[in-house]
């Protein structure tokens, strides 16, 4: 396949899956004992990870329905670092609740979809993974089952991405009634030869295929699970769903799409343009009344698609290749600093016992690794120069300006707005973050003199240990370091760009 | 030679940031970090002292490549401008790190207060002295962060949240003016180093480079607070903490200026400028008189400092809009005068309010029986920021008048001129209501610590010494205004 550097996609999900049932096997006989459970779990987890990463870097080597082309070793690069983050960071997170053998399994079957998605070579593999990783996701979202939240966030999850995914599979079929053939681009087959006027099978394919990997991916008339699903799942779950889960139905759509012409998208580019600009205005817009940190982040969540769906539009509507780079870049580094900020936000949800902002009060400072955490992760997605955000939102709002047209210029500057629209959550949040408190300290003397329980909301002393700290810190460094010394990721990328391009006939 | 010219460069750039990060591990030992935060300054301001004068007989630059794949590079420059910006900032924050020794004591400031104090003078020095606009803008935003966080942090306002949000999120709208305008230039010119702009841009239509010059003009505006941009400086600068206010309005408006004056001059070409000459006046007088007239009707006396430097901000973008030689130079020496003029106003109420706990006018009065030295620095101050003669600040607005009158603008120069009546009134009542007049306190005040007069008495000086020896500082700006292509 075009522009591989390497990498034996069978053996990346080879190795997820002995994971999947050695996570399982190995904390069966521990299930008593829940802490022990959890770790063993996360250790052979972390191993699956490790060697599937491993697998990414060998030699290329193609079997007969997975091979990694740029943009599969590209999200492998992603998702599989975060999968191990998310693994350790589990271990002590997860510890009160049981279940660590499923928990680990659907993990790593998430990502063997994930996977499968980016490397599968026809539509019928791709869909097949792609279900996978929603089933797993579904099951993970509403993993505390013993609370109602969970399941009922899980249930509207379940029944938007369900009917999305039977509309992506109408646009599949329907593709396949025109084309006779399941390679992976046939959509964007029979929107080339069948036209694109209004309800011709050209148009119908794309907009079944758009609409339901659309719901998948948070566009925005189809976003309304996303918030609860990410408030009510585990943190861990959370931020692999933002982190990498949520991109992959915009790379499934961009697959399906994508292909056998290597021209002629442009329609498609423009449905993304406007899409984008709906759905980052509605995020950041949705974000902004928020006081639960978790669904304020899945709204930005929302937003952050857009930039995504932004860039590539730009590339293959306007046919401005930086924007392709920015969008693909983007995914990267919204993994990071959205993984971070839900870890971060997990911990210290932990430590306070509030999912409220208005609870935070001073908390920044109590406990200033995960507080700086959170601040970068905040600033990053807020485009401020220094963290990975804005290295990929340099890309879209360039790509705009580039392209010399009145639409480019206009989804540039609604990048841009939207990006300071978002301060007006993310800078609150860090002023009560690391607010300065008379009346914190005070709290703390009432509980030591009195013996008291302190009020709801109150920052209590510290119980985090390394085993939860390390992957956050991990994630906050990523943050830096791909906001300001992007190099060594930036071979993968481009050769990501390069291959979407080449598909998408720049 | 000890070090090399371009060992000095480092020198000079990291070691405020070596110092933040310093601060981050010394949580427990506030006195520490604080003489960390010192030295490096110190270190910093006496390498620009001796680039600034190295400077002056030719370009000193080091440039690393940093993302070699997308053609961005980390450099680092001096010429004679942006050495004479940098050294005033480093001198200044230098003095006004001693100075906060006096008005914050250690444990009451933290470690963290000096570390974000030692980021915002480092960065303001990478912006004087980068080179890529994609490096500028990473510093430009730098400054945005421990700024934001000193004044929220530290506020001494009613709500330091609302100001510091209003603070972020309208110098940001600014930065993003200028980020859009340096992508438009990037895209159009292919590069991103500022020293090729100028020769590849030479066939844009002129209608395209006189947008991406307002557009630019326009985001360093918002940094200068000039008149419509102005509403996030008097909360900011008069509810931050003391040194951090000295930082703000005589260090951090600086950015702008430079900003302003290096990106317009050295890359647009002069029929460009030409058409936004007369704007730019327009909207210097505006803001002078603003400034002025809010400063006469201000009872905070840290609000009457604040609005005072949007006036004196007028002056300098008057100075710009005249696009004469002695109007720029003017402009670029009014950089350290009203640094030094505004830095020594804000120390003096930082003395009142220190040594008394007054914020308002109508709290204090006679002041001068018992705090005589301050109010001499007072006085020193209030004359400077007037423009009375044997003070530095006289040598660069009469400079900045003279361009005016030499480009031609009769009625705009009289009415900049005549401002000049309204900042000696305002200033002098603030002054003569201080420390003169009844004696209204009903509490012991003593005299000010020595550490903060001796900053003050540092700046009083040089003021002094600038106005009665202007020889060589006049040299300095006027190479620096001829690098800058006049």
């Amino acid at each position: 396949m075009m522009f591989s550097t390497g990498g034996n996609a069978a053996f990346v999900i080879a190795s997820l899956a002995v994971g999947a049932v050695g996570s399982y096997l190995v904390t069966y006989p521990w299930r008593r004992s829940v802490s022990r459970s959890w770790f063993l779990g996360g250790l052979v987890s972390v191993l699956a990870y490790g060697t599937a990463l491993y697998f990414v870097f060998t030699p290329y080597k193609e079997w007969n329905y997975l091979a990694f082309d740029g943009l599969g070793r590209f999200v492998a690069i992603i998702a599989l670092p975060l999968g191990a983050v998310v693994s350790v960071y589990s271990m002590r997170y997860m510890r009160e609740s049981d279940g660590a053998g499923r928990y680990y399994g659907l993990l790593l079957l998430m990502s063997i979809g994930v996977m499968g998605v980016v490397s599968a070579r026809d539509t019928i593999g791709l869909y097949l993974f792609f279900e996978l990783m929603s089933v797993s996701s579904y099951s993970l979202v509403s993993f505390r089952k013993d609370q109602w939240a969970p399941v009922e966030a899980g249930l509207k999850y379940v029944m938007l991405n369900a009917t999305g995914s039977s509309l992506a599979l109408l646009g599949i079929s329907l593709a396949y009634l025109y084309r006779d053939s399941t390679l992976l681009g046939s959509v964007g087959w029979v929107l080339r030869t069948q036209g694109a006027h209004f309800l011709s099978p050209g148009a119908l394919a794309l907009a079944f295929t758009v609409a339901g990997m659309g719901v998948k991916s948070a566009m925005v008339p189809f976003h309304t699970w996303l918030p609860d699903a990410y408030a009510s799942a585990p943190a861990g779950v959370s931020a692999m769903l933002s982190g990498i889960v949520t991109e992959m139905g915009f790379v499934a759509m961009l697959r399906l799409v994508l292909g056998e012409f290597s021209q002629g998208y442009e329609v498609f580019g423009y449905v993304l343009v406007f899409m984008a600009l709906v759905t980052m205005t509605v995020g950041n817009l949705g974000a902004l009344g928020q006081r639960d940190i978790k669904k304020m982040l899945g709204y930005s969540s929302i937003a952050q698609m857009g930039y995504m769906m932004a860039g590539m539009g730009l590339g293959l509507g306007l046919g401005v290749s930086d924007g392709i780079r920015g969008s693909l870049f983007h995914i990267m580094t919204h993994s990071a600093m959205k993984a971070g900020a839900f870890l971060a936000a997990g911990l210290l949800i932990d430590n306070i016992g509030s999912r409220s902002i208005d609870d935070m009060r001073g908390a920044g400072q109590k406990y200033p690794l995960i507080g700086s955490v959170l601040a970068i992760s905040a600033l990053s997605l807020a485009g401020i120069p220094g963290f990975a955000g804005f290295m990929s939102k340099l890309w879209i709002y360039r790509a705009g300006l580039e392209s010399g047209q009145r639409l480019g210029w206009l989804v540039s500057t609604v990048a841009i707005g939207n990006s300071v629209l978002s301060l007006g959550y993310y800078l609150p949040l860090l002023f009560v973050l690391f607010r300065r408190t008379e009346d914190s300290r005070e709290r703390e003397v009432a509980l030591t003199t009195e013996g008291q329980l302190p009020p709801a909301g109150t920052v209590l002393a510290s119980t985090r240990t390394p085993w939860e700290l390390l992957p956050v810190l991990l994630l906050g460094v990523a943050v830096m370091v791909l906001g300001s010394y992007p190099v060594p990721v930036l071979d993968a990328l481009e050769s990501a760009a390069a291959t979407l391009a080449f598909l998408g006939g720049l | 030679m000890l070090v090399s010219d371009q060992a000095l460069l480092v020198l000079a750039l990291v070691p405020g940031f070596l110092a933040a990060f310093l601060c981050m591990f010394l949580k427990r030992s506030p006195g520490v970090a604080r003489w960390v935060t010192l030295v490096a300054l110190g270190i910093s301001a006496a390498c620009l002292g001796i680039l600034v004068v190295k400077a002056q007989s030719g370009t000193i630059s080091i440039v690393y490549p940093w993302i070699p794949i997308w053609n961005i590079t980390f450099g680092l420059k001096v010429d004679a401008f942006s050495g004479f910006v940098g050294a005033t900032v480093a001198l200044i924050g230098f003095i006004d790190l001693i100075y906060s020794f006096g008005y914050v004591g250690p444990e009451e400031a933290k470690s963290s207060f000096f570390g974000w104090m030692a980021l915002f003078v480092a960065a303001m020095i990478g912006v004087v002295m980068a080179t890529d606009l994609i490096q500028f803008y990473f510093l430009w935003e730098l400054m945005l962060i421990p700024s934001t966080a000193l004044i929220v942090h530290w506020g001494t306002g009613t709500n330091p949240e609302a100001t510091g949000f209003k603070y972020f999120i309208i110098t940001h709208v600014g930065a993003v003016m200028i980020l859009i305008s340096f992508l438009w230039m990037m895209i159009i010119a292919g590069t991103t180093d500022l020293g090729l702009l100028s020769e590849r841009l030479e066939t844009v239509a002129p209608g395209t480079l006189k947008a991406m010059a307002s557009l630019l003009a326009a985001g360093f505006g918002v940094k200068m607070a000039i008149v419509p941009f102005h509403v996030w400086l008097p909360d900011a600068h008069s509810e931050a903490p003391l040194p951090v206010s000295v930082m703000l309005s005589a260090v951090m408006m600086d950015m702008g200026i430079y900003g302003m004056l290096r990106f317009l001059f050295t890359i647009f070409p002069s029929e460009v400028l030409a058409s936004l000459s007369v704007p730019i006046m327009v909207f210097g007088v505006i803001s002078q008189w603003y400034g002025g007239i809010e400063a006469l009707g201000q009872t905070q006396m840290k609000r009457v400092a604040a609005y005072s430097t949007i006036s004196q901000m007028g002056y300098v973008l008057f100075g710009i809009g005249t696009m004469e030689f002695s109007g720029i130079s003017g402009a670029i020496f009014h950089i350290l005068n009203h640094g030094l003029a505004k830095a020594l106003l804000f120390m003096t109420i930082g003395c009142v309010i220190h040594m008394t706990g007054a914020h308002d006018l109508d709290e204090t009065g006679g002041l001068a029986k018992k705090m005589p030295a301050s109010a001499l620095f007072g006085i020193v101050a209030a004359f400077a920021l007037a423009g009375a003669p044997p003070l530095g600040a006289f040598q660069s607005e009469w400079r900045i008048f003279a361009g005016g009158f030499e480009a031609g603008r009769l009625a705009l120069t009289v009415i900049a001129v005549l401002c000049s009546v309204l900042t000696a009134y305002y200033v002098l009542r603030l002054i003569i209501k201080v420390f003169f007049g009844p004696w209204i306190h009903d509490k012991e005040v003593r005299e000010a610590p020595f550490s903060m007069l001796g900053a003050m008495a540092i700046l009083g000086l040089l003021s002094l010494v600038i106005g009665v020896f202007p020889g060589p500082f006049s040299n300095m700006i006027e190479s620096a205004a001829r690098v800058l292509g006049l």
